[in-house]
């Protein structure tokens, strides 16, 4: 068993658990690894490669609102892979580009791979102008702003509970933005 | 919104996932068997004399062949529900029922004579037959559909496929207690045709319901 599913394993067993540190770890280490993977991905299904950072951004969302699919008695590789290809399809077939990306090229996502990232590809930005007024806003303060739950219910004049509900339906709705447009 | 913004975002976010897979397609499976079952005794009658027949040899194939299609197909859909399952292994045993349905089909016509291959073949009302199995299978595969979407399906047209196998399979399994026909012959062609049926409709679906 390789040291990034023993790691990235441990962390979301940990992050299912209610650690909220963990779980950010996880996601963070999630992206990190997948970079290079989706950008070879795009590269091979004919997307231009300056997409990476978007559809890395739709599998962290994905990996997150469909977290409850991963069986903890499994290797997560495997999961992740599987959403890493389900998503880079996904990406080609909404831009025309080839749709039959072979599932070899996901075999070695274990495999620690160190490759430079160029700060402009983090920078990507990923518009919140689409979401309702509420959701913009709590999104907005929580994930750019970077408050807690309490102090966005403050400045915002909500309960946290409304907070809680707003923010995730906001999440759920910027994985939807791709299904409505195509 | 960056990446790190996102991960920001999506740790702070700690509404409860959905429910699994698991319990989702087994509460939506439940929610259409009890609607088809209830469609079957609404529509047809059961066999007559059904007690005496099962005790008959032709007739125990066909639950034990039902049995493990529907075995067989509920596995496969419970992996397609989740990313990276591997799906290979309920597939071979699904597989057993055609090569069984094959064999017992070849022992038929070598124990009949050949006038009496067609009329086996038709048996009473084939086409009554095949269109209430695909009729009863429909509310068992829309409420998986439903129930797959509590999933992550990666591959929506087979996940799709393998809902319309499992509905089809459990529709024929409840139609056995009503089809008056026990010939391999018949079971080979019609219950394959309707379950057949039931699997493109699946895959039909899926390819543009199970989409996320």
């Amino acid at each position: 068993m390789s040291d990034r599913e023993t790691q990235w394993s441990g962390l979301m067993r940990a992050a299912s658990h209610g650690d909220s540190a963990a779980y950010e770890r996880c996601l963070r280490e999630i992206a990190h690894g997948l970079r290079p993977l989706v950008r070879r991905g795009l590269l091979r299904t004919g997307v231009n490669p300056a997409e990476t950072e978007d559809v890395v951004q739709d599998i962290l969302i994905a990996v997150h609102l469909k977290r409850q699919t991963w069986d903890e008695t499994r290797p997560i590789g495997p999961w992740i892979a599987g959403i890493a290809r389900y998503k880079i399809i996904d990406a080609a077939r909404r831009r025309g580009g080839r749709t039959d990306l072979p599932i070899d090229d996901f075999a070695d996502i274990l495999p620690d791979e160190a490759q430079p990232e160029t700060a402009s590809e983090r920078d990507v930005v990923r518009s919140l102008e689409a979401l309702p007024p509420g959701q913009r806003k709590v999104v907005q303060a929580i994930a750019v702003e970077g408050v807690s739950i309490a102090a966005a219910a403050r400045s915002l004049d909500m309960t946290e509970g409304a907070v809680r509900v707003a923010l995730h339906r906001g999440l759920a709705a910027l994985a939807k933005r791709h299904r409505d447009e195509s | 919104m960056k990446t790190d913004q996102l991960i920001r975002a999506l740790a702070a976010d700690r509404e409860p996932a959905g429910p699994k897979p698991g319990l989702a397609l087994a509460l939506a499976g439940a929610a259409g068997f009890a609607l088809s079952a209830l469609l079957f005794i609404w529509l047809v009658p059961m066999r007559p004399h059904l007690g005496e027949a099962m005790r008959t040899f032709p007739f125990a194939l066909k639950p034990v062949e039902m049995g493990i299609l529907v075995v067989a197909s509920a596995a496969m859909v419970l992996r397609l529900a989740k990313p990276g399952a591997p799906v290979l292994g309920a597939l071979t045993i699904a597989a057993l029922v055609p090569a069984i349905m094959v064999a017992a089909a070849a022992i038929e016509l070598m124990l009949v004579p050949r006038a009496e291959w067609l009329v086996r073949l038709a048996g009473t009302h084939w086409y009554i037959c095949v269109l209430n199995m695909v009729l009863l299978s429909l509310p068992i595969l829309a409420a998986l559909l439903f129930g797959l979407r509590y999933g992550a399906p990666t591959r929506p047209a087979l996940a799709g496929a393998g809902a319309g196998l499992l509905s089809g399979a459990v529709a024929a399994s409840l139609y056995i207690a009503h089809c008056p026909d026990d010939s391999p012959l018949f079971v080979g062609a019609w219950f394959t045709l309707a379950i057949a049926i039931a699997t493109a409709i699946g895959a039909l679906a899926g390819s543009r319901l199970l989409r996320w």
